[in-house]
């Protein structure tokens, strides 16, 4: 991955929660940056050193970037990164050891090697440390396949800094050893984990606040400054004209339209069902320097936004025309219309879009309607 | 590459005579032009991390008028230039201390390592000279530093290295300023990154 020249303020604030806490959650809405911001956090901590080897003229050792003060375990230089995504069937055998069956031996079973243990035997090394990224927390049986370990890892309940138990203080879990035999395993202080959830995700099985209490929260939010950034705006507060006149009214039409559609959701649902700004972000992709290029980039995120905002609200047509500011403006103003069809003698309301989104100059209108209501 | 540990030393006057009498002093052995670090009891576990590997060496003494050989234990290992790192690393070896010198461990034959060469010193006018040798992921590595870079607040220096040789530098230059018919100061001490420790020695006090 690319990452930006110095850290982001999130990433910092990660990492320095991993430093302190030693076990971290990021949550917030789809699309907030988590993964974007993990990716950043692990490609920080691996390749950190707080001095390096540098050639050519100057001095011959330098300070390593990003600095010292927020890494954790920064004096180790063996630093490696594991990573989970939770499922619905990630079991506590690839998260820590346990029997598995052998493949290719019908009948036979193996112990286990799940990557929180692979993570800890690494950090229980010499000179070694290691991060363990847990992607999609709450999409898995996160209490079962974490089990009775996540006592182990609390910042207060590990061993010392070779790995050894410290009497009165150490909580070592119980682990096979190669042969199936439980045994004492000692967590290491240089592991760190990690964990990333969408709250709005449904979980596989509910967790309790109590356990969730054992990590330290680093919130994500959908941040307007993100897009402002990475469209060039110098504002979001110059008047959007009728039609726009170059990319930047478009663009600044779709941030603003989005902002307003979060406005919405945060009051009909609530702050867990927002729509992070990445859902703007095409990434890899060049910025256009045309309006008509501008409105196409933006185009798939904005289909996307109406596709989560129809997902929010299911079945409740009424909230969605609320959202998206139908029932804001005077009838006939909108791009798009709600109109009421009779069904079994029933009225229902009824969302009419016309592929308004398909169209240039009325996808402009309808940011500026929605951005402006 | 990540730093793990550095040791370094100030050069006296001595240590540079040592490099530029290589002509006059090679075909006469070299154990008269080692750099000299001590005490040894403190720079011996940070030369063992460094260098792990040791090999044996036959040594002599002489013991009245006779030369008695004996067999040393010697870290052995390679070395490159920080600055032209696209030359193979070379032979590295720090000697333990002699019977003469019972507290100082030695780096053999400095002039012949391609960082430390004669020809490489830094010009008068840059203040003191240093020569560091550290080890990161990819080995030994060796250069000259000069006062002038040490200080230079444009140099992205890890604090602690910087701090560390510049205290102990500050120290003999303060006695030396009091003392100015004394020898300049012996200024040596190594920084290890990985466990955050430092120690710096000035004459033959530790600081």
């Amino acid at each position: 991955m690319s990452t930006p020249a110095s850290p982001s303020d999130l990433a910092i604030e990660v990492l320095r929660s991993l430093r302190d806490n030693k076990l971290v959650l990021v949550d917030g809405p789809s699309a907030s940056g988590k993964s974007y911001v993990l990716g950043e956090v692990a490609h920080l901590f691996e390749s950190f050193a707080s001095a390096v080897t540098a050639h050519g003229s100057g001095a011959p050792i330098q300070a390593g970037a990003p600095g010292t003060n927020f890494m954790p375990s920064p004096n180790r230089s063996k630093r490696k990164v594991f990573r989970i995504v939770m499922n619905q069937s990630t079991r506590y055998s690839q998260v820590w050891r346990d029997l598995e069956p052998e493949p290719g031996a019908a009948g036979t079973l193996r112990v286990s090697k799940g990557e929180l243990w692979k993570a800890n035997e690494w950090a229980l090394q010499p000179d070694s440390t290691a991060l363990m990224v847990i992607e999609e927390l709450n999409r898995g049986p996160a209490v079962k396949a974490l089990g009775p370990g996540i006592m182990g890892l609390e910042t207060d309940k590990r061993g010392d800094d070779h790995g050894n138990e410290i009497p009165g203080k150490t909580f070592p879990i119980k682990l096979p050893d190669d042969h199936g035999n439980l045994v004492d395993t000692v967590i290491s202080p240089h592991l760190y984990v990690v964990c990333a959830q969408n709250n709005a995700d449904t979980s596989v099985e509910p967790i309790d606040s109590a356990w969730y209490r054992r990590f330290a929260r680093v919130k994500f939010d959908p941040d307007p400054n993100v897009l402002r950034a990475h469209f060039g705006l110098p504002n979001l507060s110059d008047p959007l004209p009728d039609s726009p006149s170059g990319p930047d009214d478009v663009f600044r039409a779709a941030v603003l339209a989005w902002k307003r559609i979060n406005e919405r959701i945060a009051i009909g649902s609530s702050g867990d069902y927002l729509i992070g700004h990445g859902v703007l972000i095409r990434d890899g992709q060049a910025l256009p320097t045309d309006a008509p290029a501008a409105t196409a980039y933006v185009r798939e995120g904005w289909r996307r936004i109406e596709r989560h905002v129809e997902e929010v609200f299911y079945d409740q047509v009424e909230a969605v025309a609320d959202v998206l500011r139908i029932t804001a403006v005077p009838t006939g103003s909108h791009p798009y219309r709600l109109e009421r069809r009779t069904f079994a003698d029933i009225e229902r309301p009824l969302l009419v879009r016309d592929g308004v989104v398909d169209d240039d100059a009325a996808l402009y209108r309808l940011l500026k309607t929605i951005a402006e209501n | 590459m990540a730093v793990r540990r550095v040791i370094f030393k100030r050069l006296l006057e001595g240590d540079k005579d040592k490099l530029r009498r290589e002509g006059a002093k090679a075909t006469t052995g070299g154990g008269a032009m080692d750099w000299r670090f001590g005490p040894w009891e403190e720079f011996d576990p940070v030369v063992a991390r460094m260098i792990p590997t040791t090999d044996v060496r036959a040594s002599r003494r002489k013991a009245g008028n006779a030369w008695v050989h004996q067999d040393v234990d010697v870290h052995v290992g390679t070395i490159r230039s920080s600055s032209e790192p696209i030359f193979p690393a070379e032979p590295f070896e720090f000697w333990p201390p002699t019977d003469a010198r019972p507290f100082e461990g030695r780096i053999a034959t400095p002039y012949k390592l391609r960082p430390f060469r004669p020809e490489v010193l830094p010009p008068a006018g840059e203040g003191e000279i240093f020569a560091f040798v550290w080890e990161d992921e990819k080995g030994l590595w060796g250069a000259y530093v000069t006062e002038d870079v040490l200080r230079d607040p444009n140099q992205n220096w890890p604090p602690l290295l910087r701090k560390t040789v510049l205290d102990a530098l500050d120290e003999a230059q303060t006695w030396e300023h009091a003392h100015p018919k004394s020898p300049l100061r012996n200024v040596r001490g190594y920084v290890d990154f990985q466990t955050g420790t430092r120690r710096t020695f000035v004459g033959t006090r530790s600081v």
